[in-house]
């Protein structure tokens, strides 16, 4: 899977960076970053990225907010939610919102890749 | 302050600490203590809500913290920067997040308040509503110290 463009959204610079650097290997490319649910909203209908890496908890709006509003514009928006926090009652309201997938940090290489493929149809 | 509520907190936060620093993590014993109190350096605070409340502490020297921001970013770390404090932040919310997790599985409800990171020689962080269990994880980078206080609602 190669040449896929890519929005990581997520409050904390670490996680930002380190998902990008993921992504980037597994042949990704960064179309943009946010900090909040907000700035995903605004970054995702400006830039139109394949797939979006959405973490939860966020200032200002947090995640299964953010994608409810993306996917009520935009039905065929493929988001991946992270978070540190991976119980039932929380995957499932991130899936019911409109998120495809669903990962817990500390987010693996591998499992990134495949989320990728399977997200995106090629796997 | 039941043990049932405590045990995922260590060994969440062993599991983590294994995982971004790809070595073995040795948990030492858990021992009580009257309330939080903070000594260390660096210490990482997440607060606790729901039918628990309370905060969770992770204490480790400034040469630890450096040396894990350092470790998990792949780049060697001299000063507590941005993004050496955002590393230990992000740090605490996934071994936190990884605990209450299990507990929420097991039918509890609890939240997380994303992590405050204080920096600072013999900072005292005082609760004496609660009582407070201490554990040191030993680590190769050295000791991070989980202070846990936690009442049940």
């Amino acid at each position: 899977m190669d040449n896929f463009r890519f929005l990581v959204v997520d409050d904390s610079e670490f996680a930002r960076r380190n998902m990008k650097n993921i992504l980037t290997a597994v042949g990704g490319e960064a179309a943009g970053f946010a900090t909040n649910g907000r700035e995903a909203i605004d970054q995702y209908m400006k830039l139109r990225p394949d797939v979006v890496f959405m973490d939860i908890t966020m200032p200002e709006m947090e995640g299964v907010e953010a994608v409810q509003t993306i996917m009520d514009r935009d039905a065929s928006a493929k988001i991946v939610m992270v978070s540190s926090n991976g119980y039932q009652e929380l995957i499932k309201e991130a899936l019911d919102s409109g998120a495809k997938h669903f990962l817990t940090k500390p987010v693996e290489p591998t499992q990134v890749a495949s989320v990728v493929h399977f997200v995106l149809g090629d796997g | 302050m039941r043990f049932d509520y405590v045990q995922p907190f260590i060994s969440s936060a062993q599991e983590i600490l294994e995982s971004v620093l790809s070595g073995q993590i040795a948990a030492g014993r858990v021992q009580l203590s009257p309330a939080p109190l903070s000594g260390s350096a660096v210490t990482a605070v997440v607060g606790l809500t729901g039918d628990g409340e309370g905060r969770v502490l992770y204490e480790m020297s400034r040469d630890t913290a450096l040396a894990i921001a350092g470790h998990m970013n792949e780049e060697p770390m001299v000063e507590l920067g941005t993004l050496a404090r955002a590393t230990l932040s992000e740090l605490a919310s996934m071994m936190t997040g990884r605990a209450i997790s299990r507990l929420n599985d097991k039918g509890h409800h609890l939240r997380v308040s994303p992590p405050t990171l204080i920096a600072g020689d013999n900072v005292s962080i005082s609760n004496v509503e609660l009582e407070t269990l201490v554990v040191p994880l030993e680590t190769m980078h050295g000791e991070v110290i989980v202070n846990i206080a936690m009442t049940t609602v």
